[in-house]
């Protein structure tokens, strides 16, 4: 202090020279932005935790602050009490009812999530393609007909598409009371059956003959494909690969005696039983997410063909390659690289529009949660629970696609 | 990358993060549970001071009232008014009336069974009036409060005449219809354990899907359903091909809900409800409130009425609003027994000989008294 | 002789049309035949449907409700006296900015649906009229010899500023009614409109900050964009629905320890705060997209000219990035008019809610293929115009071509 006194020129200068220094000026504007962001987000949280505590609810419900650390009570919270609440539909035969707790409940409605979009991620895959390559038809009513699908679906929200698909198309399915029996499958408006199989008796041994045969086939698919590559001969390693499964599948079928009893649906008590059943609330989301998201995957198919050079299709013409072959073997194969990362962004929206789910009667995680929401009162951690599960999921997805994409450039390069 | 990066920011964002807590530490309880009501000048201190839902309400001049948009009788857009319409609209009307004094006051929020309870607890909606059931954990673990039972009600189960089904165990592997987010979702697998519940979020999508024999039976509160079945529309045939079996198999008793720990609105909001039931006790109505003004012809009456009886002071019972509130309420909307008259019974819902009928009469409608 | 919009001079060329395009080889051909019979059926479905056993009443005794729901009939001179500003704008601007006219020509191209609906009306029909002569208007103002020559660029400034302006204009002037009441196709366009300019200005400037050397500011816009770009909409809504009264409610906001009295937000609100949040991530991406095409050396150039960081942002840098991006901001905005429709999860009748009530009343219950198609019809319209301008535009603004 003593010695600052008699040069405080030269340490307003200094502080001058401080202050115009870049990096201070960094820090401290950084700083600044933290404690702003900070502050605000301390001041909403404890104005919601404020009028939560008035009513006896509690904002962090899984934070014990009474506890030793790390603070987080996973035993004594609400998600373990019994949810009291059915869900019919469950995927990938977990089996709940409503004996079990909240958080069983959650995971019902997560793994249904899974499967709509998974099968959702298939089939608009297929048909996105389909229609994307039809665009480029050089018939005129094939392209312009793609173009009229494309057109349609994507300029009609979602949400009304589902409705409709639910009320207009599958609600209208016959009755059950008079069924469309079509002596394999039964067609009803509760539920379309198709013939399927059961599993019996040493349905667990030729489970693991099975996985040998995969191990086999991707063996044999290993062997052949290196041969191909060090000689150059055609190897059809795929083939092989399927080959060598379907033998060892095959005798093990026989091997371990028929283990699986064919599945016929019918009907009883007015209710379809049997066979491998959809719904029509799955069918409807289903539908929906498929034909909504298929049109967008067309659009990209379309653009990634257009931006394969034209000398491409033409020096594949040159050799004799007919059209189908000209797209399956050239264009397309280049196509994949430009394609993947904006259907990588298509998946990712036919997983979150899976929550549309909520007017069907489908419950997915977001209309599971939302039911706990109800029952609980907990609508704080459960919205923050579904947040945390869309993310992961979204994360999971882009981190899969990643892995494909940076194969395929490694494997071009 | 970690040394020259992560670790640093670590390091500074802990330590821009003490510096903010340092900085708001002033207001800061021990346990961390921090509310900003704690603040030294104590300006936000919650609803016991008078500064809960009350003044909010007289500040804002206008109630916001949750309630149902699509069950005819109790709660219901007129399609041809737009106006809302129905036995809880009357009772948001009522309350409207003991704080505003006008019926038209309100501001009606439509809300869906799952966002009905959150909207009390957020504070969106004043009071919930729609067709909602007292239970113990809605009560204490979801910081609400039940006020004076309305309706009392049961859950029914609602087949089509067609089908045959006599009783409820006849439906009990069957495909049945209920609403996401009800007492009555719970209800049903606790009676039908076997049973297909299929839960839907609105009335509408369930109806089509009823209609389309998706389900075989529909289960609801009965008077949820009698009014359901009241407006079956005649392309489906009406509400001659529907029966609600006889079984009732839960105690459905429906009121207001409004937030827990603000017992000055609770109270308004109860006695509200109460006082429609003893004017009907007492035999006040719309039409003669005001000769009761005029003239109460015993003390209670006066008490409940606010006025002075024979020349004595006035009774306040500290509720808050102007003690003569009762006056507006009955004038506006009339008492118990004329707000059943004007809703439910149109949705053929009889009140004589139910639950539903005064304690005087057999029924469970019971006022405490008002003094 | 015209075949689908193409202009066919003569029969033979009519018929080398067909060769080449439908029966080239017998591969083609039979596409062709196959093509033609699905499309058959299609269309007859379709037509019996509309033609036969539709009964189209439900949307013409509800056309109130479809377009402003529950909007009061005596108070909607309000949106008229929106739509004549809005419309005289626009006239405005297509005089002053030839090059964005396809977006404008939509905008009367929207103006339109309600003179299709509501022939019978006469009043209505007048009106829209009216809104076309606001729009002539304009346009013959944006004409005048000062406007279009020396006063130009003023004008144009001035054109911008109003339009700004007309925003909480419209706001305040529908706000004589109270939200609660809004619906149909006004709500919704109430929410896709305030909700992508309200978040447009947030988009930006979580681009800047992405594309900021400041790792903190990085951290925090990257994270927000990112999580709110992995959640679904609807979760977003929950969350403005449930979270935000509690944030932000009222009589409980406190600002550094002084109380400030919260804000009492009714449902309309809120979802346009989740709408806000929901668009500004989206919108920060597409900015994002612009940032990166500037090429650096403008930047360079820029700062070695002497000016300083907001300078180049303001002047240099992003008046290029956003003309780049319009055809995206354009893709973005019909998005978001589709998923406006989410608000249903809340409650509110918008479009979609509009013709689940009407398929609701005893008297079209059951109707709804015929309301679903209806609003599905408009929506279409909206959109895919919407989508032909966003090429137009990427045309005239020649993006891709320097």
């Amino acid at each position: 202090m003593a010695a600052a006194q008699g040069s405080s020129a030269s340490e307003l200068r200094r502080i001058l020279t401080l202050w115009r220094n870049v990096r201070v000026q960094r820090f401290v504007g950084q700083t600044v932005f933290a404690a702003i962001v900070i502050y605000v987000g301390y001041l909403l949280i404890s104005n919601m935790s404020g009028r939560l505590d008035q009513i006896g609810l509690s904002l962090f419900p899984f934070v014990d602050t009474t506890g030793s650390f790390p603070f987080i009570s996973v035993s004594g919270d609400f998600l373990n009490q019994r949810a009291g609440f059915d869900i019919v539909e469950t995927s990938f035969g977990y089996d709940y009812g409503p004996n079990d707790s909240y958080r069983d409940a959650y995971f019902t409605g997560f793994l249904n999530t899974i499967r709509v979009s998974g099968m959702g991620i298939v089939f608009a895959t297929i048909i996105g393609v389909f229609i994307g390559v039809s665009r480029q038809s050089k018939n005129w009513l094939v392209s312009h007909a793609a173009l009229a699908y494309v057109e349609t679906f994507r300029n009609v929200p979602l949400l009304l598409q589902l409705i409709f698909w639910y009320v207009a198309i599958y609600l209208k399915l016959p009755r059950i009371s008079n069924p469309l029996d079509l002596d394999i499958a039964i067609v009803t408006n509760k539920a379309i059956a198709l013939p399927f199989v059961s599993p019996e008796s040493g349905f667990g041994i030729w489970m693991i003959v099975l996985l040998a045969g995969a191990a086999a086939g991707a063996a044999a698919y290993v062997v052949r494909s290196r041969r191909q590559d060090a000689t150059g001969l055609p190897s059809h390693p795929g083939w092989w690969a399927l080959g060598a499964f379907g033998a060892i599948g095959l005798i093990g079928f026989l091997a371990t005696g028929l283990p699986l009893e064919t599945d016929t649906p019918s009907i009883a008590n007015r209710q379809v039983i049997g066979g491998l059943q959809m719904t029509p609330e799955f069918g409807a989301l289903l539908t929906g997410l498929t034909l909504y998201t298929a049109a967008f995957i067309a659009e990209n198919v379309r653009g990634s063909i257009q931006a394969i050079p034209k000398g491409q299709t033409e020096a594949a013409a040159a050799l004799g390659l007919g059209s189908f072959q000209r797209m399956r073997y050239v264009i397309l194969p280049q196509t994949l690289r430009i394609l993947i990362p904006p259907t990588t962004n298509q998946y990712l929206n036919l997983t979150k529009n899976s929550s549309l789910a909520f007017v069907l009667a489908f419950k997915d995680v977001f209309g599971t949660g939302s039911v706990i929401i109800t029952q609980t009162g907990q609508a704080v951690p459960i919205i923050a629970l579904l947040m945390i599960t869309y993310l992961s999921l979204s994360l999971f997805i882009s981190l899969v696609m990643n892995t494909i994409n940076s194969r395929l450039k490694w494997e071009n390069a | 990358m970690l040394k020259r990066y992560i670790i640093p920011s670590a390091l500074w964002l802990m330590a821009t993060i003490f510096i903010v807590i340092a900085a708001c530490g002033g207001d800061d309880d021990a346990d961390g549970t921090a509310t900003p009501t704690d603040t030294g000048d104590g300006t936000g201190t919650p609803a016991q001071t008078g500064e809960g839902l009350l003044a909010t309400v007289l500040d804002r001049g206008e109630l916001i009232c949750g309630v149902n948009d699509s069950v005819p009788g109790f709660g219901f857009v007129d399609p041809d008014t737009s106006e809302n319409t129905g036995f809880d609209v009357d009772y948001c009307k009522a309350i409207a009336l003991a704080v505003l004094g006008d019926a038209d006051a309100v501001q009606y929020v439509p809300l869906t069974a799952d966002a009905r309870l959150p909207a009390v607890q957020t504070g969106q909606v004043d009071v919930l009036i729609r067709n909602t059931t007292m239970t113990v954990s809605r009560d204490a673990g979801s910081g609400l409060s039940f006020a004076t039972t309305t309706y009392y009600d049961g859950q029914g189960l609602m087949v089509r005449a067609a089908d045959g089904y006599t009783s409820i165990d006849d439906l009990a592997t069957a495909t049945i219809c209920t609403l996401q987010g009800t007492t009555t979702e719970l209800n049903l697998t606790d009676r039908l354990p076997d049973s297909e519940p299929l839960p839907f979020v609105d009335n509408d999508t369930l109806q089509a899907a009823f209609i389309e024999e998706r389900c075989d039976g529909w289960t609801s509160d009965r008077s949820q359903l009698a009014a359901r079945q009241s407006a079956y529309p005649e392309s489906a045939g009406g509400p001659s091909a529907l029966v609600v079996l006889d079984e009732v198999f839960s105690k459905e008793p429906l009121g207001p809900v409004t937030i827990d720990n603000d017992s000055q609105w609770f109270d308004i909001v109860n006695w509200t409800v109460i006082g429609t039931i003893l004017a009907e006790e007492r035999g006040v109505t719309s039409a003669n409130v005001d000769d009761f003004i005029a003239d109460p012809v015993n003390p209670e009456i006066a008490r409940m009425l606010g006025v002075s009886f024979e020349g004595g002071d006035i009774f306040d019972a500290g509720l808050g609003v102007p003690p003569d509130f009762l006056q507006d309420v009955i004038r506006g909307v009339g008492n118990y027994g004329e707000i059943y008259e004007r809703n439910i019974t149109p949705i053929g819902l009889e009140r004589a000989g139910t639950v539903n009928a005064l304690w005087i009469e057999g029924g469970l409608i019971y006022s405490p008294p008002w003094r | 002789m015209t075949v689908a919009g193409f202009q066919i001079p003569d029969r033979r060329v009519a018929w080398r049309w067909a060769r080449e395009n439908l029966f080239d080889g017998s591969w083609n051909t039979a596409l062709t035949v196959g093509m033609v019979v699905l499309i058959g059926v299609a269309l007859y479905g379709v037509g019996n449907f509309v033609f036969a056993s539709a009964e189209w009443e439900a949307i013409t005794a509800n056309r109130k409700l479809f377009f402003i729901g529950a909007y009061p009939r005596d108070e909607a001179w309000r949106i008229w006296a929106v739509i004549y500003v809005l419309a005289g704008l626009g006239g405005l601007s297509w005089a002053l900015w030839s090059r964005i006219s396809p977006l404008l020509a939509i905008g009367g191209a929207i103006a339109m649906i309600p003179v299709f609906v509501f022939m019978a009306h006469g009043e209505v029909a007048l009106l829209t009229l009216g809104s076309l002569a606001a729009f002539g208007g304009g346009y013959a103002f944006g004409k005048t010899p000062a406007l279009s020559g020396r006063y130009r660029n003023t004008a144009r400034t001035v054109a911008v500023f109003l339009w700004i302006a007309s925003l909480p204009f419209s706001w305040v002037l529908l706000d004589g009614v109270p939200t609660r009441l809004w619906g149909g196709l006004l709500l919704t366009m109430v929410l896709t409109v305030f909700g992508i300019t309200i978040a447009f200005p947030f988009g930006v400037l979580l681009a800047l900050g992405r594309a900021s050397t400041f790792p903190v500011i990085r951290l925090f816009c990257v994270g927000f964009i990112e999580i709110v770009r992995g959640v679904p909409l609807i979760t977003i809504l929950f969350m403005a629905f449930f979270l935000l009264p509690l944030a932000i409610g009222p009589e409980r906001t406190i600002l550094f320890g002084i109380p400030v009295t919260g804000v009492d937000t009714a449902t309309v609100q809120r979802a346009l705060a989740g709408i806000v949040i929901f668009a500004a991530a989206y919108l920060a991406e597409i900015v994002r997209g612009g940032l990166q095409a500037v090429p650096r050396g403008q930047t360079e150039a820029a700062k070695a000219l002497g000016l300083n960081t907001f300078h180049i942002l303001g002047f240099i840098v992003l008046p290029q990035a956003l003309r780049a991006v319009i055809p995206a901001l354009v893709g973005q905005f019909i998005s978001l008019f589709k998923d406006t429709s989410l608000v249903l999860v809340l409650a509110l009748t918008d479009l979609l809610g509009a013709a689940r009530q009407v398929s609701a009343q005893p008297d079209f219950i059951g109707r709804q293929a015929e309301t679903l198609l209806f609003i599905a019809l408009i929506y279409w319209i909206v959109a895919f115009n919407m989508s032909r301008a966003s090429q137009q535009i990427e045309k005239n603004l020649g993006v891709g071509e320097r």
